[in-house]
């Protein structure tokens, strides 16, 4: 409703999957943009600011744990990030809280479920 | 005993057969690297060699000597008898050259010789029922000179590794363009059905545009991408994917593929009719859950589990194979990722297969399955050590008091992984009558084991930890490094 | 008639070698090729999602010796966390490193040394500290310090201190595939009737690839020459030598680089033999022993799948003493275990695999040397059978170049790993022109390895280690 659309950073090595939520989510009227590995994500996130991050974790080059660390510890950014991966063991999923993930959603996932979760994670940020 | 396995058993007959065969093929071509001077004069001494044209032919075409042409002459009408049915010899000048060349490419007296030789042996020693095919085996081998067999060794080497090159070029050729082939048609797929799914477009446009759908080939990538969005997404598309599925009539070919002989095909059928298609996968199911292949059994008993919320591991009383550790994971995870309702794990606990059992001790553990414990205990008289060891695990996780006393009495007769079970148990369900028998491990001489006891000393309650500073200053055992590890939560 | 073919199987002892080690290399090369198309469907229809969620998943602990690698160790260490599987533990070994690889790890990870009661199932040199994290997203890391012992010493303590049932053993520089822990421990879980004891894997060169942050991006072949003659010779040895002898249950020799072993067993066995220089292939066999002699039902697996990337010597000084050191490790190991020569008691791997590493690993460049002398002495004092010997001489080479070609065609046809053409034909033409030129300089090695064991009686790994004390608890 607000007059600035929302940016969101999708990181998913699955192209399927991060086709689908970049449709489901512009839908929703947020700025999308697509990252396949780790390695672009933190490159895009070097240029631009954005407001909230989703992540896989079992990615090709850089994955996701390794980007929270990074963006938490090196560059001090405190934007949300939500984990979305198919890997639900109890360890993982602390370890990315302990590194400094919001949220974590486990594949499969449903896209009405992650709109909702979006939604929350932004207006906490505000 | 480590016997050999029965097929090993095979392959090594075969393999020492066919050495066995090569080295007949081996001839006595030492004899042939010394001086061929040397056996001319061999030759010319002993003039009872009458069965070879070849030896008269080399003398004739080592020295000047004429005069052995004249019996070359004569004996050269005896070779029509021969079976070496080898180059026609003429004696002019500059021929002898190639007739060198020829012979010593072609001929090898004494690989003849040797033949004979060997010919006398069969006739003389073998057993008449061998005879027959010995002779002919000899025969056969040593018709042709082993050189030109070499040679056609080479040649045959050669078309190989060039068949083989032209194989990697045209299958990479082949394999890239299938691959591009895929792509443009998995992409195109997934943008139409996510049109569809998300209600940009409506079924008809839908059907027109994905496009030849008549190949097979085609409905395979579009069978796949159905299963990638049912896989990864949930929701409202959770019911519309298998109503495609249907329209579409891929369950045809998922069928086809489930009767398939190749165990990955079988695989692919089923996975694709659990997915997409319950009602037939639950009626063909049952056929594939004691499938002589381990994946394909796998595939199935995942499949029932999904299938059949009532009960879904009542397949595991009809069992016939043992279920495997990754079976087991992979059922569970299906099983929780559907969040199918859990069932009693305790009928199954006397199965009569041990990983069975062991599965459903570890189901108990994860659900706290409480009732029944009498079934528990049981187990623990097993044969198995690893059986015992979760019903130990049970015990504690479960915090079944009245196994204390059993477990105690068990400790002594124990393997070492169970003895650690036991003591850990203790931490959980002890209490200050067990302070004698953990003491008693403390003063033992086992490393881990006195680290486990003071931590389970230390963690049971507060008079445990009294009682470990006592011990530790009054006795002479120095237990301050151990107190110090078993309080740091990382070890 | 006996006599006359004793003495002719005598005189054409080289002949009737070099059929039997032809023949059984393409007897290999086939079993090789059915198992790889086998394994290939195998893992198309495996889920490997269950196990990278499961609770059940068992524990595995990594145990990566270090000496002197302060330049890349936390690089290294960062890129073990990274690996793909829900339950595992790592645990460095600082062999008692001359420079501060130690203190690079201590900074990096926030370490402090803590107070730990170790349990010496397996004797090694004394330990002078653990060191664990304070922060939690570290908390499954462990740096043990002590004295140095050499590799076999560390590891036995990287056993020592594992929580895990299952333990494997790498080299801290290679790279391993996130997926490696995954892909390796599924021969353990599937296999119903036996206990597997050990599983091996591929390794692949990593000379001249991409790598970043310890991180594997883009494969290409090297362009060191001495490398890339290696890449067809550990092509021919892991595709089409070691996959046939996993397949018959025969395999002797799993690589240090990369090995996942049972870890109630290797302590039941002993652990690492210090005194060795061949200590992965050593403690193969003895674990074989082991369970043959308990008479259990047991298995070796092997996981066809390039998991482990390590960069290989690429001078010949460096080669030349990897080659001597791996023949006096293969000679040490076969010796030791003598007892299962064509013995019964062990099986397939006593009846083929120990004899047949005997006869055509061991002896064949000496068997060579003395056809090779013997074909000269020949030719000084008579005229040889010249036309004879340059086919046979053709025909070894054909035979050579057909079997490296065919060694590339099943890499290409199972991973793709070197799919670009200019590879291939690169890959191609270095398998022509090694028969030439590098078979010959192995040859020299291996026997310079052979004159070393039993001439010089060398067995270290070519500098001396400080000892310190091994002090049992």
């Amino acid at each position: 409703m607000n007059g600035v659309m929302r940016k969101i950073l999708v990181a998913e090595d699955n192209r399927l999957i991060l086709e689908t939520i970049f449709h489901s989510l512009t839908r929703e009227g947020y700025e999308i943009i697509k990252a396949s590995d780790g390695k672009e994500c933190l490159k895009i996130l070097e240029d631009t600011d954005v407001d909230l991050i989703i992540t896989d974790l079992y990615m090709p080059s850089v994955n996701g744990h390794e980007v929270i660390s990074i963006l938490r510890d090196e560059r001090k950014k405190n934007t949300p990030i939500l984990v979305l991966s198919a890997a639900g063991a109890e360890d993982t999923v602390l370890k990315a809280f302990d590194l400094g993930a919001d949220d974590f959603m486990v594949k499969p996932f449903s896209l009405v479920e992650l709109n909702v979760r979006v939604r929350k994670l932004l207006a906490m940020r505000r | 005993m480590a016997s050999i396995h029965p097929k090993q058993k095979k392959r090594i007959i075969y393999l020492l057969s066919s050495i066995c065969i090569l080295i007949f093929l081996t001839p006595q071509e030492s004899i042939g690297k010394k001086n061929i001077d040397n056996q001319i004069s061999t030759l010319r001494g002993n003039s009872n060699i009458t069965s070879d044209a070849n030896a008269s032919l080399y003398a004739s075409l080592q020295g000047a000597t004429t005069a052995i042409k004249d019996t070359t002459v004569s004996v050269s009408e005896k070779k029509e008898n021969q079976s070496e049915g080898k180059s026609e010899l003429k004696f002019s000048r500059p021929q002898n050259e190639i007739n060198r060349i020829v012979l010593w490419l072609v001929g090898d007296n004494n690989v003849l010789e040797f033949r004979h030789h060997m010919i006398d042996f069969g006739n003389n020693n073998l057993p008449l029922f061998l005879r027959k095919f010995y002779i002919r085996l000899v025969e056969r081998t040593y018709t042709f000179p082993i050189i030109i067999l070499f040679l056609l060794f080479i040649i045959g080497l050669v078309l190989n590794v060039s068949a083989v090159l032209l194989f990697m070029y045209f299958t990479n050729k082949r394999k890239n363009h299938k691959e591009r082939y895929i792509n443009i048609y998995r992409n195109s797929y997934e943008e139409v059905l996510r049109s569809y799914l998300f209600g940009d477009i409506e079924w008809d446009l839908a059907l027109l545009k994905l496009k030849k759908l008549k190949k097979t080939l085609n409905r395979k990538i579009l069978t796949e991408v159905l299963l990638t969005f049912k896989e990864n997404l949930r929701g409202e598309m959770d019911s519309q994917i298998p109503q495609i599925f249907i329209k579409l009539g891929l369950e045809k070919d998922s069928l086809k593929l489930t009767k398939s002989v190749l165990y990955h095909r079988r695989i692919e059928g089923l996975k694709a009719l659990t997915n997409l298609d319950p009602e037939n996968a639950k009626e063909i199911i049952p056929n594939y859950l004691n499938d002589k292949h381990f994946l394909v059994r796998t595939e199935a008993q995942v499949s029932y589990v999904r299938l059949h919320p009532e009960d879904p591991f009542e397949f595991l009383k009809t069992l016939t194979n043992p279920f495997p550790r990754w079976t087991q994971l992979s059922a569970f995870y299906i099983f929780r990722l559907h969040q199918v309702p859990v069932p009693a794990f305790v009928d199954y606990l006397e199965s009569e297969i041990p990983t069975v059992r062991n599965f459903s001790l570890r189901m108990i553990i994860f659900f706290q399955q409480l009732e029944n414990a009498s079934a528990i205990y049981r187990q623990l008289d097993s044969p198995l050590e690893m059986t015992r060891f979760l019903s130990i695990r049970a015990i504690n996780d479960l915090r079944l008091y009245e196994g204390k006393s059993i477990i105690k009495k068990m400790f002594q007769s124990e393997t070492g992984n169970n003895k650690l079970e036991i003591i850990k148990a203790i931490k959980n369900i002890g209490n200050n009558e067990d302070f004698d028998f953990l003491e008693s491990i403390i003063r033992s001489d086992s490393v881990s084991l006195k680290t486990e006891a003071c931590r389970s000393l230390y963690y049971v309650n507060n008079e445990g930890r009294e009682r470990l500073n006592v011990l530790n200053q009054n006795s002479d055992l120095k237990i301050d490094q151990f107190l110090t590890h078993v309080t740091d939560p990382r070890n | 008639m006996v006599k006359e073919l004793m003495s002719g199987i005598f005189e054409n002892f080289f002949l009737i070698y070099a059929i039997c080690i032809f023949s059984l290399y393409l007897w290999l090369a086939i079993v090789s090729a059915r198992e790889l198309i086998r394994n290939h469907y195998h893992t198309r229809n495996t889920n490997y999602d269950a196990i990278i969620s499961s609770p059940f998943a068992p524990m595995i602990t990594v145990i990566a010796p270090a000496f002197n690698e302060s330049l890349t160790i936390v690089e290294n260490i960062k890129a073990l966390l990274a690996l793909y599987y829900p339950n595992f533990e790592i645990v460095v070994v600082n062999d008692g490193s001359k420079d501060n690889t130690l203190e690079k790890a201590i900074e990096a990870f926030d370490l402090e040394k803590v107070t730990y009661v170790v349990d010496y199932k397996i004797p090694c040199q004394e330990i002078r500290g653990i060191y664990k994290s304070r922060k939690r997203a570290f908390n499954n890391l462990t740096v043990v310090d002590k004295f140095n012992g050499g590799k076999a010493d560390a590891l036995n303590s990287g056993i020592n201190m594992a929580k895990g049932d299952y333990f494997i053993s790498i080299d801290v520089d290679s790279i391993i595939d996130p997926y490696a822990l995954q892909k390796m421990i599924k021969p353990f879980l599937e296999e119903p009737h036996r206990r597997v004891i050990a599983t091996g894997g591929v390794i692949g060169i990593a000379n001249s690839c991409k790598i970043i942050d310890g991180q594997l991006i883009e494969i290409d072949v090297p362009s060191n020459l001495w490398a890339r003659f290696q890449v067809i010779e550990y092509n021919r040895a892991f595709l089409m030598g070691r996959l046939a002898w996993s397949r018959l249950d025969g395999l002797l020799l799993i690589s240090g680089a990369l090995g996942l072993f049972d870890k109630e067993v290797a302590i039941g066995c002993g652990g690492y033999y210090t005194k060795t220089v061949g200590e992965d292939m050593e403690l193969v066999v003895r674990m074989r022993k082991y369970m043959a002699e308990k008479k259990i039902k047991y298995k070796v697996g092997y996981v066809p799948d390039p998991l482990c990337w390590t960069e290989v010597p690429s001078t010949l000084k460096v080669l030349g003493s990897q080659r001597n050191r791996w023949t006096r490790g293969t000679i040490d190991t076969l010796f030791i275990h003598w007892n299962i020569f064509l013995n019964r008691k062990y099986g397939f791997m006593g009846m083929v695999s120990h004899p047949f590493w005997v006869f055509f690993e061991w002896l064949a460049p000496i068997i060579e040397i003395f056809g090779i002398i013997y074909f000269l002495i020949i030719a000084l004092i008579g005229s040889p059978n010249w036309p004879f010997f340059y086919v046979m001489l053709f025909f070894v080479y054909a035979f050579s170049i057909t079997f490296s070609t065919y060694a590339i065609l099943y890499d290409l046809l199972a991973y793709n790993r070197y799919k670009k053409k200019r590879m291939i034909v690169r890959l191609l033409l270095t398998a022509w022109i090694e028969p030439i030129i590098f078979h010959p300089l192995v040859v020299y090695w291996a026997l310079r390895g052979n004159f070393d064991f039993f001439i010089r009686k060398k067995k270290t790994w070519g500098n001396m280690p400080r000892m310190g004390f091994a002090n049992q608890k």
